[in-house]
C-alpha cells in the first residue's frame, strides 16, 4: 500500500490525489465531450456540484456518526471537531448533493435541469474509479477476510493488521469504470431527460448493494442486517427504474428540461 | 449592480484569505470553508455580470486553487474517519 507520496519534501495523501486526478479527469471529459453547453456554464456547474458533493457526503456522514458518538458518551473537543469536520466522507451523500446542487444551477441560471445534470453524470463512476484506488492506496474500504491468492495483507494502520483481506476496493473501480464507459457510449445519442441519470442510478445501485456484502469495514451503519448503502441502494435503484420508465412521457420532466 | 460588484469583492477577498490558509497546517479546514463562500459567491457575481468583472474572475480562480488543494490534504472516506474515531471512543 501507498496511503502517502512525498514531493519535493511535502507529504500527500494518495486518496485525496487520486480523488483530484479523477476530478480533473471528470471535468476534462464533462467540458470537452458536452456542447450543448458553454464552457464557463459546465465549469461553473461543476464548482457547484463540488460544493454539493462535500456537503452531502458530509451531512451524510454526521447523521450516521453522531447518534454512535453521543450513544458512547464521546466528550466534545477540538482535535475530534477537525476530525468530524475533515474526514469521513460517504459516496451516496455526496451523489445526492452534487446533483441537487447542479440542480439548483440550472433552476438558479435557467439552464435546461436535466440535460445540464446528465452531461456531468458519466463523470461520476470515472471520479469514483479513481476515489476507490486511493482507498486501495490508503488500506482503507477494505473487504471481508479471505485467503490468498483472492486475499491480500494491506500494509496500512487503517487495516487489521497481518489479515488477508478481499481488496473490495479495485473490484469497485473496475465495475465503475465499465459503468463510465457504457455511460458514455449511451449519452453520445440525444436521450430523453432522466434517461442517464436514471441508468447510472440503476447500474450503480444493484453493484453497490451486491458489493457492500463483501466490505469488512467498521463504520457501516448497519441496521436490521443492511448497512446504510445496501439501504440508499434500496431507495436509489428503483428511483434509477422507474426514471427509466418515465422519461419523456411525464409533463414535469419536460418543463425542467426546457430551461428558459 | 453594486450587489454584483460587492459580491465580486466578497469573492476575490475570501479567495485570497482561503489561499493564505492552505499553508497554515491544520488550520486549511478555515480554508476550505472560505475558499467555498468565494467560489459560490464569484460564480454568482460572474453570472450576473458575465462582462468587466475581473475580480469574480480572479476570486473564481483562487477560491477554486484553495478548495482544490485543501481538499487535496484534508478529504478521506469514511472508513479512514472510522480508524480516527476509535481512539475517541472508550473501546
Amino acid at each position: 500500500m501507498l496511503p502517502f507520496i512525498t514531493v519535493f519534501g511535502i507529504q500527500i495523501p494518495m486518496y485525496g490525489l487520486m480523488i483530484t486526478i479523477g476530478a480533473l479527469a471528470g471535468t476534462l471529459l464533462a467540458v470537452y465531450s458536452t456542447r450543448r453547453f458553454s464552457r464557463e456554464d459546465l465549469l461553473f456547474s461543476i464548482c457547484y456540484a463540488g460544493i454539493g458533493a462535500m456537503v452531502g457526503a458530509k451531512v451524510l456522514f454526521l447523521a450516521i456518526t453522531l447518534p454512535q458518538l453521543i450513544k458512547e458518551g464521546v466528550a466534545l473537543s477540538w482535535p475530534l471537531l477537525q476530525e468530524l469536520f475533515a474526514a469521513g466522507f460517504v459516496f451516496y451523500g455526496g451523489l445526492l448533493g452534487a446533483v441537487a446542487a447542479v440542480m439548483i444551477y440550472a433552476r438558479k441560471f435557467k439552464l435546461p435541469v436535466f440535460a445540464l445534470t446528465e452531461a456531468l453524470i458519466p463523470s461520476v463512476p470515472l471520479v469514483h474509479a479513481f476515489g476507490r484506488i486511493g482507498c486501495f492506496c490508503a488500506g482503507c474500504c477494505y473487504g471481508r477476510p479471505m485467503a490468498p491468492p483472492w486475499g491480500m495483507v494491506f500494509s496500512s494502520p487503517l487495516a487489521p493488521a497481518g489479515v488477508a483481506l478481499f481488496p473490495v476496493q479495485l473490484v469497485e473501480a473496475g465495475f465503475n469504470l465499465v459503468l463510465f464507459a457504457g455511460l458514455f457510449a449511451y449519452s453520445r445519442r440525444r436521450r430523453k431527460p432522466g434517461q442517464v441519470l436514471g441508468l447510472y442510478l440503476a447500474a450503480y445501485g444493484i453493484i453497490r448493494f451486491g458489493l457492500e456484502y463483501l466490505r469488512y469495514d467498521a463504520v457501516r451503519g448497519i441496521a436490521l442486517g443492511l448497512s446504510t448503502s445496501q439501504w440508499i441502494s434500496l431507495a436509489l435503484a428503483p428511483v434509477g427504474v422507474l426514471l427509466l420508465l418515465i422519461s419523456g412521457r411525464w409533463e414535469w420532466l419536460k418543463r425542467a428540461d426546457r430551461g428558459k | 449592480m453594486q450587489d454584483t460588484n460587492n459580491k465580486a469583492v466578497a469573492s476575490l477577498v475570501l479567495g485570497i484569505l482561503s489561499v493564505c490558509f492552505i499553508f497554515v497546517g491544520q488550520l486549511s479546514l478555515i480554508g476550505l470553508i472560505l475558499g467555498i463562500i468565494g467560489l459560490i459567491l464569484g460564480i454568482n457575481a460572474k453570472k450576473e455580470s458575465p462582462a468587466n468583472n475581473g475580480a469574480a474572475t480572479a476570486g473564481i480562480i483562487m477560491s477554486a486553487i484553495s478548495v482544490g488543494i485543501c481538499g487535496l490534504f484534508l478529504l478521506s472516506c469514511v472508513a479512514c474517519f472510522g480508524c480516527g474515531l476509535l481512539g475517541f471512543m472508550a473501546y
